[in-house]
């Protein structure tokens, strides 16, 4: 007759689950069936065991509907189709529309420095707009028009900027007599040419990222999407 | 290939033909564990159509992760652990887990047995006290018990220690006795 400790007894009875349900190793097994062999706490404990798991195993049984299949079916069939379109070609494609919706803004809201003046409608012959360095008087000929249209007023836009770079300018109207009249010197703001280039810049890369969006979504959509019975 | 040519082979080679994308090999898995999976998810989750869903996502899973199969677990236990960490997931952000001792009432008490076949209420009440469990505890309750699993695959399927696997199926018997206590039930006579 075998007897053992309690701590040992305890960790016995702790298997008493699984050798109700029949998945205790070998060496378990018979190390259990020894303890039940003189234990009759333990004897009891694995009658209840047993009332427990016929419990549990009577519980009803549902299979998932037969719908469940088809959509199981079509849900791998989508996972494994590649897109209609290649990645890399979206890309490309939103990196052109980027760049072409950058091209056409600039031109449209010509972000830069602003320059506007007015004759007082006595019209010019020729205007001439000089730029330089801030902190520099070294002038050089940026814009000449000559015999602009009749107007009031006058706008030049400088979008010819570098980075960090500050510029003056400076004016020349040639009347119709032929005498030349500088403006003063023009010092802008710094900064003054950033917001609207930054609205441009920042207006394209949405525009881009519309495009990709739409098409690989476009791509996408071509092979369905899973359907859900809650959310 | 269809399901039928792979009624005879193993679940392990099944996988291994899944990898390969073969829908007749998913097929016939998907034939002979549906209805285990989903009913192990119905009972975490209580609610059939969710159920249906988790289990839609389960076998996604197998088909795209096929590959991550190792072979150091059954493919059974596999699929159980996959489906657990799917309802446990849901659970999490659907609705409070219970915690391991909360009291809760068994979802319908009836005093009056005369309305019922005695054996048939006493049914309704083990089922009653279940849905009453913890996920954690209901979790080992029914893979050892309706799944007849080892405490070591539990442990992997739940993803806790062999020692805690050993003490929610304990405490899952004492809170049932509990439960079942107050409607008039002892444990030896659960039918």
């Amino acid at each position: 007759m075998k007897t053992y400790s309690r701590s040992k007894s305890k960790d016995l009875q702790a298997l008493l689950p699984w050798y109700v349900n029949g998945t205790l190793s070998g060496t378990e097994s018979q190390e259990v069936e020894a303890l039940l062999e003189n234990d009759a706490h333990a004897r009891a404990e694995a009658n209840a065991w047993a009332t427990l798991r016929k419990a549990v195993q009577a519980q009803p049984a549902a299979p998932p509907s037969a719908a469940l299949r088809a959509r199981v079916m079509a849900a791998i069939r989508a996972s494994e189709n590649r897109p209609l379109v290649p990645h890399w070609f979206t890309r490309v494609w939103a990196t052109i529309l980027t760049l072409t919706v950058l091209l056409f803004l600039w031109g449209l809201v010509q972000p830069g420095v602003q320059l506007q003046w007015s004759t007082g409608g006595n019209g010019a012959a020729a205007f001439r707009i000089y730029r330089a360095p801030a902190g520099s008087n070294d002038f050089d000929l940026l814009y000449e028009s000559l015999n602009p249209p009749a107007a009031w007023e006058y706008r030049y836009v400088d979008t010819e900027l570098w980075h960090g770079q500050r510029y003056a300018y400076r004016i020349e109207v040639v009347n119709v007599l032929g005498r030349q009249i500088s403006s003063d010197v023009i010092r802008p703001a710094p900064l003054a040419a950033l917001p609207g280039q930054l609205a441009v810049l920042f207006t394209s890369l949405c525009m881009g990222y519309v495009g990709l969006t739409f098409i690989e979504g476009w791509s996408g959509y071509q092979f369905g999407t899973v359907r859900r019975s809650w959310r | 290939m269809l399901a039928a040519a792979y009624t005879a082979e193993d679940d392990d080679v099944l996988l291994r033909h899944i990898v390969e994308k073969d829908e007749g090999a998913f097929e016939e898995l998907y034939q002979r564990h549906s209805r285990p999976l989903f009913n192990y998810i119905l009972r975490l989750v209580q609610n059939a159509p969710v159920a249906e869903d988790l289990l839609q996502d389960v076998f996604v899973v197998i088909w795209k992760d096929a590959s991550r199969f190792r072979g150091q677990a059954s493919v059974k236990t596999w699929l159980f652990r996959i489906a657990h960490h799917k309802a446990v997931s849901w659970l999490r952000k659907h609705r409070e887990v219970v915690g391991e001792h909360e009291s809760i009432a068994p979802a319908s008490v009836d005093a009056n047995p005369e309305r019922h076949a005695i054996a048939s209420w006493e049914a309704d009440q083990v089922r009653n006290a279940l849905d009453c469990l913890s996920v954690g505890q209901r979790a080992v309750l029914e893979l050892a018990y309706y799944y007849d699993l080892p405490y070591s695959d539990i442990a992997k399927v739940v993803g806790c220690p062999v020692g805690t696997v050993k003490s929610r199926i304990s405490y899952a018997r004492r809170y049932l006795a509990r439960i079942l206590s107050a409607s008039g039930l002892q444990e030896s006579s659960i039918p």
